[in-house]
């Protein structure tokens, strides 16, 4: 698998880079400003993807979780890890530019909406998840009881998903759902371009801090500190 | 290494390019003069200016549909006379930019298009996040390539002094 991320993880990272460089010429030159809310809606093109990347990545530590638990397999650890820690930055960066996004339309850099308190908690969730890694010395402990901590908190995910249809909120309805894409033609280019660029990034990211840890275990092992667990 | 460095240096060159272009293409299209300015410069080709609409001016000359008013910034005020499609963002003592041209003979600003605060602040703010993204992805990638490194290096166990004793 460490060898598969080698050989393309290099690809991931030029398309991400390509897409998010066309998306940002679509984004902040091409495409207009909206008629309601002006320039401030180039926001978007960088907090949706930002925001659906995120949870992609819960998703993925979900799965990836799941998967430990089943074939207990060192290297899926590994990558859910990788997951959580990138998860945090993406998931960070959606509530920031949501914020910045919320001042000059609804005038407040935060409010206890639904959809904002959930996202937090997928946030804070997250950074429980990698200080729970950070106090177990037990290497296999921390990977079981990470998974446990992830699964239980990826109750969260379909709360932050459906809170704008469930609950009245601030924020607005899901603009592509099963009753169609209330976005125009114009500003979704832009946007699709920019968040297959986060996806594609994001894969990359994954790639190279599962190397990363995986590579530490190595050394760590090689050094003698996981002696025990090579078996020499 | 050597490798490494020379892509992200390629990468950082490219960033600071665009960035420049950007501050260019901005001073020169987008961004919004002061009333004061126009006043001061009046030049020929169309400009934004950002302002407020003065309480009191605004009226329709019903022979042409035109919109007259006075837009007002830091005390100084210009003159203007909209001529565009109509719109519910023109109102009193709204803060937006008017687009288009200083005439001199009727003294007057003739404006052909209307737009909303920019708060580019806020959008610049936004974008900026990219940055702690790339210096995050600089930080993983070059501790991939230090640790390949040191693992080609110490290709024997070797435990450390004083382990097991």
């Amino acid at each position: 698998m460490i060898r598969w991320i080698r050989r393309f993880e290099g690809w991931f990272g030029t398309a991400g880079a390509v897409c998010i460089t066309i998306g940002l010429y679509f984004g902040l030159v091409a495409s207009p400003p909206d008629s309601y809310q002006g320039e401030v809606v180039r926001i978007m093109y960088v907090h949706v993807p930002f925001a659906s990347t995120s949870m992609t990545a819960y998703a993925v530590l979900t799965v990836a979780s799941l998967w430990y638990l089943w074939k207990r397999d060192s290297l899926v650890d590994n990558l859910a890890h990788a997951t959580a820690g990138i998860g945090v930055f993406f998931t960070s960066g959606a509530l920031f530019t949501g914020s910045v996004w919320g001042k000059p339309t609804w005038n407040t850099w935060w409010t206890w909406d639904a959809r904002l308190v959930s996202f937090t908690i997928l946030l804070l969730i997250l950074i429980g998840y990698l200080m729970l890694r950070t106090f177990i010395e037990d290497k296999e402990r921390e990977a079981r009881y990470a998974a446990i901590l992830a699964i239980v908190g990826a109750v969260d995910l379909p709360i932050v998903h459906f809170s704008v249809e469930w609950w009245r909120t601030l924020h607005q309805p899901l603009s592509i759902s099963q009753r169609g894409i209330a976005i125009a033609g114009v500003m979704l280019y832009p946007l699709i371009f920019m968040s297959v660029g986060f996806y594609l990034l994001f894969t990359y990211m994954v790639g190279v801090r599962t190397q990363m840890l995986y590579l530490k275990q190595l050394l760590e092992a090689k050094k003698g500190r996981l002696l025990g667990e090579v078996r020499l | 290494m050597k490798g490494f460095y020379i892509r992200w240096g390629a990468l950082i060159l490219i960033g600071l390019w665009i960035v420049a272009v950007g501050i260019q293409r901005y001073n020169r299209d987008v961004r919004p003069l002061t009333p004061e300015q126009v006043l001061k410069d009046h030049s020929a080709g169309s400009v934004r200016v950002l302002g407020m609409v003065e309480a009191g001016t605004l009226r329709k000359d019903t022979t042409t549909s035109q919109m007259l008013f006075s837009l007002m910034e830091n005390g100084q005020r210009i003159p203007v006379v909209y001529q565009g499609k109509d719109t519910d963002d023109l109102r009193e003592l709204k803060t937006l930019v008017v687009v288009g041209r200083w005439d001199n003979a009727s003294q007057r600003f003739l404006a052909e298009d209307i737009d909303l605060i920019p708060n580019y602040g806020f959008i610049i703010a936004a974008y900026l996040v990219m940055i702690p993204l790339a210096l995050f992805l600089f930080m993983m990638e070059r501790r991939v390539r230090l640790l390949y490194n040191e693992i080609k290096q110490s290709k024997l166990y070797e435990p450390e002094v004083g382990e097991f004793e």
